[in-house]
C-alpha cells in the first residue's frame, strides 16, 4: 500500500517531464567533457558524482514545486488533520524526487563503469564518490522539499537551492562536491559520515516540519534552524572532503629503463609513460642525465629530495612531459645560479630546451598546452630539431646546454 | 439590436486538441447561462471571449468593433468584466484596495476610479467591509469581492465562471440578486455554471454545450419543455438539460 | 484624495499585489552576496582538460538579480490581470526598467566596493543576458518560472563554455567587458526578452499549453 501511494507519486510528479532532461544532462556532462578520468577508477567515480551537483538544480526546483503544490491546492488542512504522522504523508513526496535524482544518477554512474572497464583493469567504481552524488541528490531534493513547505511560492524555492548549491563554490568547507578523483586522494570517511547524517537531518526536517501555511510550528522550525546551522558548522568541522591516501604497498612500474612507476589505477597510463621516458633517454651521447626511475607523485615520501618533480596526470598523460622534462633538466643542470642582468637570455635558452624536451616525451606539440609554450620559445625551430635524426638533436641540446653553462659558469656537469 | 458580443466560426485548443470547435453566438443585453458538464469547453469559452486566449479560427466582436489586432484586444478588455473561477488576490488588500487595482487593471480613468470603486463596492453590499483585509473576509464574501471586481467601471459584457461555487444557500441567494441588478443596469452577463436552479432563477437565455460545441440554444421555460418522460432530474429544467446531454450522447 | 496620493496609493498596490518588498529584500541579499563575492574568483566544475575553470564572480552575481527582476512580474492577482487593458502592459514595462535600472546600480557598484570597475561592467553585460532569458523563460514556462532559463544558460556556460584558456564564441558570460561582440549579443537578448515580454497578449504561456502567465 505504502509503496502504491509512492508510485502514485511518481507518476504524477512534474519531474516525470524533466527525467530526460536530466539524465540526458547527466550523459552529456560525463562524455561532453574531457575524457580522461576513463579507466581510472577513481577518477570515472569522481566525474559520475559531478553531475548531480548541476542536476540538483532541477530537482531542488522539482521537490519545492512537488511540496508546494500540496499547498496550493488547499490541502494544507486535510494533511493537518490526517491520522497518520506528518513525515508518513510526506514522505512519498520526498522519496519519489529522490528516485527521480536518483533515475537520472544511476545511468551516468553505469555508462562510466561500462566506458571504464576495458581500460581501467581490476577493480570498481568507488562507492564513496557515488555516495557523495548520492548524497547531493538527496540534499537538494531535501532542501528544495524543505523550502517549498516553508515558501508557497513557485518562485522562492529554487532560488534557494541555488544559494545551497552556488554557495558551495564559494565555501569549500561545505562542498558536498569534488571536481576530480586523482589516486593520490579518497574521500575522507569523517567527512562523509559527517555530510550522511547532516543530509540525513535535512531530510527529516523536510519531512517533519510543518509548512508555514499551516499555521504554528515556529518553535519546530527554529529548533530545526538552529540545528541546521549546528549540522553546517560539523560539516566544516569534519575536515576536507579529500584527503590524502598512503602509498601503496607496491607500486605499479615497468621493466624498461629508466623504470616508470605509477599508483596502480593508473594504469593505463603505464605503457604511454614508459615510452616517453624512453623517448628521454634514447639521446645519444649521454647529453641529458636521464634519472633511473620516474615515480607518481605520491609513491614516495615528500621527504625524498627529488619527489618534488615527480609526475601527476593532470589532463591525462599531457602534464607528464613537463614533469619529466622539469626531472631531467635540474638533473643534467643541477645548482644553475643566473648571474645579475642575464636572467632573460638563461630563461629563453632553458625554456626552449625545456619546450623541446616537453614535445620530443610526448611525441606531439600537445604537451605544451593550449597556450603554445613558455614565452620567446620558437615552435618551428623546435619542430624543425624534432625532425632531424637522433645525433643531430643531440648535437642540437649538447649545444642549447653548452649556451646555458656559457651564461651561468657554475653550473655543475 | 446589436449584440455586444458576436463568436463567429470560433475554434479553441490547445496544440492539436480542439476544445471548442466552430462555434457561432451572439450574446445581448440580459443573463446568458451557460450549461454543460465538465470538460464542455464553458471555462474556454469564457477566456476567449474575456480575449485571455486568442482563438485559433474565427472572429470576436466585442460592441460592435472586432477583436483582431492587439490594439483592438485591449480596447476591448476596458469593456469586459472577467471573474475566473479560482481568481487570485494579494491577502493583505483591502476590499478597497482589490476593487480599486481591479479598476486599474481595466483602465477605468484615475478620476473615476475612486467613485467606480465604491460603487461597485456598494453594489455587492461590502461598504461597511470596504477597509477590511480579504484575509479577515469569508468565502462569500470575497466571492462578492470578485464580483465587484468584475462590475468596476461599468463593463458591458460580465463574464462569470462558476460564481457560485462554494457558497452557502444564502449566499446563492445573495448572488442571485447581484445578477438581477446587473440585469436591470442592462448589462450582458455570461454565467458559467454547472447549476440550474442558478439558471433557472436568473437567467434570460439559456446555452447547453457538450464535447466544445453549442448543442441547444433557448429560454429557461423552453429548456423546461425538451424534458424527456424519463429524463433524470429533480426539477423540470434539470430534467431538459439531461435530455438535451443525452440527445447529444454526452451522458449515460 | 489628490492625484499626488492617488498615484501613490496606485503605485502602493501594484508594488503589493507583486510582493515588491519581498523582492527588495531578495536585492539586499544579493548585494549582499555581489559585494562578498566581488574580489573573487569561483571554481566550478567544467568539460576542459583541467575539469574545472574558474571563473569570476560577475559570472554568477547577475543571477539572482534577473531571476528577481523578471520573477517580480508574477502577481497574486495574476489570474486577473490575465483580462487587463493595456495599462498593465505600459506599466510591467516601466516596472521592468525600473528592476533592471536599480539590480545593475546595485550589483555594478557591490562589485565596484571589492572588484574593478571592469567587473562591475562585465556584471552589468551579464546581468542584461540573465534577465532577457529570464524573461523568455518567464514566457515559455510561466514567469514564476522564470529561473529555468538562465539557470540552464550557466550550466551550459560554466560546464561547456571555455576550452580552458579561451571562452567560446557563445560564452559571452566569460568575455572581458571590452567585447564588443558580448555587449551586442547582450543587448541582442535582452531584446529578445522584453520582445516575449510585451509582443504577445498577456497570461498564454507556450508550454505547457493554458497555463497562466
Amino acid at each position: 500500500m505504502r509503496f502504491g501511494v509512492f508510485w502514485t507519486e511518481v507518476r504524477r510528479s512534474p519531474l516525470r517531464w524533466w527525467l530526460p532532461v536530466l539524465m540526458a544532462l547527466d550523459v552529456a556532462m560525463l562524455v561532453g567533457r574531457d575524457t580522461a578520468w576513463i579507466g581510472v577508477w577513481p577518477q570515472a567515480s569522481a566525474a559520475a558524482q559531478l553531475p548531480a551537483y548541476f542536476f540538483g538544480l532541477v530537482l531542488g526546483g522539482g521537490a519545492a514545486w512537488v511540496a508546494g503544490r500540496v499547498h496550493r491546492a488547499g490541502l494544507t488542512e486535510q494533511l493537518a488533520a490526517s491520522t497518520r504522522a506528518r513525515w508518513r504523508v510526506e514522505l512519498p513526496l520526498l522519496a519519489s524526487t529522490v528516485f527521480y535524482g536518483l533515475a537520472a544518477f544511476v545511468p551516468g554512474a553505469v555508462l562510466a563503469a561500462v566506458v571504464s572497464t576495458p581500460e581501467a583493469g581490476p577493480g570498481f567504481l568507488w562507492p564513496s564518490y557515488l555516495a557523495l552524488g548520492v548524497c547531493l541528490v538527496v540534499l537538494s531534493a531535501a532542501t528544495g522539499h524543505l523550502a517549498g513547505k516553508l515558501w508557497e511560492s513557485r518562485f522562492v524555492p529554487p532560488i534557494a537551492v541555488a544559494v545551497c548549491l552556488f554557495g558551495q563554490t564559494m565555501l569549500r568547507p561545505f562542498r558536498f562536491y569534488v571536481l576530480s578523483g586523482h589516486p593520490q586522494v579518497e574521500v575522507s570517511p569523517a567527512a562523509l559520515a559527517v555530510r550522511v547524517a547532516f543530509v540525513l537531518l535535512i531530510a527529516g526536517f523536510a519531512l517533519a516540519i510543518p509548512p508555514r501555511a499551516a499555521g504554528g510550528g515556529q518553535w519546530a522550525r527554529r529548533g530545526a534552524g538552529v540545528a541546521g546551522a549546528a549540522g553546517l558548522v560539523a560539516v566544516a568541522m569534519a575536515g576536507p572532503v579529500q584527503v590524502e591516501r598512503p602509498a601503496p604497498a607496491s607500486a605499479l612500474c615497468s621493466d624498461g629503463t629508466p623504470q616508470v612507476c605509477v599508483w596502480p589505477e593508473n594504469r593505463k597510463y603505464l605503457p604511454v609513460v614508459s615510452a616517453m621516458a624512453t623517448r628521454f633517454s634514447s639521446l645519444p651521447n649521454g647529453v641529458l642525465t636521464v634519472p633511473p626511475a620516474f615515480y607518481e607523485k605520491g609513491l614516495r615520501s615528500a621527504a625524498h629530495p627529488e619527489a618534488g618533480g615527480d609526475f601527476q596526470f593532470l589532463a591525462g598523460e599531457l602534464s607528464v612531459p613537463m614533469f619529466m622534462a622539469s626531472t631531467v633538466l635540474s638533473r643534467t643542470l643541477p645548482d644553475c645560479e643566473v648571474p645579475g642582468g642575464a636572467e632573460e637570455r638563461y630563461s629563453q635558452q632553458v625554456f626552449t630546451l625545456d619546450a623541446y624536451l616537453q614535445v620530443r616525451g610526448l611525441g606531439d606539440a600537445r604537451a605544451l598546452g593550449a597556450g603554445g609554450g613558455p614565452p620567446g620559445v620558437d615552435l618551428r625551430e623546435i619542430a624543425r630539431v624534432l625532425g632531424l635524426p637522433d645525433n643531430a638533436q643531440a648535437e642540437w641540446v649538447a649545444e642549447r646546454l653548452a649556451a646555458i653553462r656559457g651564461i651561468s659558469g657554475d653550473c655543475r656537469d | 439590436m446589436e449584440p455586444v458580443a458576436k463568436l463567429r466560426g470560433i475554434r479553441q485548443g490547445y496544440r492539436r486538441r480542439d476544445v471548442i470547435v466552430d462555434l457561432d453566438l451572439d450574446i445581448r443585453h440580459g443573463v446568458l447561462g451557460l450549461l454543460g458538464p465538465n470538460g464542455a469547453g464553458k471555462t474556454t469559452l469564457l477566456r476567449t471571449l474575456a480575449t485571455v486566449v486568442p482563438p485559433k479560427r474565427g472572429a470576436i466582436t466585442i460592441s460592435g468593433v472586432p477583436v483582431d489586432s492587439r490594439r483592438a484586444t485591449m480596447e476591448a478588455r476596458r469593456r469586459i468584466g472577467y471573474l475566473p473561477q479560482h481568481f487570485g488576490y494579494y491577502p493583505g488588500f483591502t476590499v478597497y484596495d482589490f476593487v480599486r487595482y481591479s479598476a486599474w487593471l481595466r483602465g477605468v480613468p484615475a478620476r473615476e476610479a475612486d467613485a467606480a470603486t465604491r460603487e461597485a463596492i456598494g453594489f455587492v453590499d461590502l461598504t461597511d467591509r470596504s477597509r477590511a483585509k480579504l484575509k479577515s473576509l469569508s468565502g462569500g464574501m470575497i466571492r462578492r469581492c470578485g464580483i465587484a471586481s468584475a462590475i468596476v467601471g461599468r463593463p458591458q459584457l460580465v463574464l462569470l465562471d462558476e460564481p457560485t461555487v462554494g457558497l452557502d444557500p444564502a449566499q446563492r441567494l445573495e448572488f442571485r440578486s447581484l445578477v438581477r441588478k446587473l440585469k436591470d443596469d442592462r448589462v450582458a452577463v455570461v454565467l458559467s455554471t454547472h447549476l440550474v436552479e442558478d439558471v433557472a432563477a436568473v437567467c434570460d437565455d439559456v446555452v447547453v454545450m457538450a464535447e466544445g460545441r453549442l448543442v441547444w440554444r433557448g429560454d429557461p421555460e423552453a429548456l423546461r419543455e425538451v424534458a424527456a418522460p424519463d429524463a433524470e432530474g429533480d426539477s423540470p429544467l434539470e430534467r431538459g438539460y439531461m435530455s438535451v446531454l443525452a440527445a447529444q450522447g454526452a451522458v449515460a | 484624495m489628490t492625484a499626488v496620493t492617488d498615484c501613490w496609493a496606485g503605485l502602493r498596490r501594484y508594488a503589493q499585489a507583486h510582493h515588491l518588498a519581498q523582492v527588495s529584500a531578495g536585492y539586499a541579499a544579493a548585494t549582499v552576496v555581489a559585494v562578498i563575492a566581488g574580489g573573487h574568483d569561483f571554481v566550478l566544475p567544467a568539460a576542459n582538460s583541467r575539469g574545472w575553470t574558474e571563473m569570476a564572480s560577475t559570472v554568477a552575481t547577475p543571477l539572482p538579480f534577473a531571476m528577481l527582476a523578471a520573477g517580480s512580474l508574477h502577481s497574486s492577482m495574476a489570474s486577473l490581470e490575465q483580462a487587463a487593458s493595456g495599462r498593465l502592459a505600459r506599466a510591467e514595462v516601466a516596472h521592468l526598467a525600473a528592476a533592471l535600472l536599480l539590480a545593475a546600480a546595485l550589483l555594478g557598484t557591490a562589485t565596484l566596493v571589492t572588484g574593478s570597475p571592469g567587473g562591475a561592467a562585465e556584471g552589468v553585460r551579464n546581468l542584461l543576458i540573465y534577465v532577457g532569458l529570464a524573461l523568455i523563460s518567464g514566457r515559455l514556462f510561466s514567469r514564476s518560472l522564470s529561473w529555468v532559463v538562465p539557470v540552464g544558460a550557466f550550466v551550459l556556460v560554466d560546464f561547456w563554455g571555455s576550452d580552458g584558456v579561451r571562452p567560446r564564441w557563445w560564452a559571452w558570460q566569460f568575455m572581458v567587458y571590452d567585447s564588443l561582440w558580448s555587449w551586442v549579443a547582450a543587448g541582442a537578448v535582452l531584446t529578445g526578452g522584453v520582445a516575449a515580454l510585451v509582443a504577445r497578449p498577456a497570461g498564454r504561456s507556450l508550454w505547457p499549453p493554458g497555463r497562466r502567465a
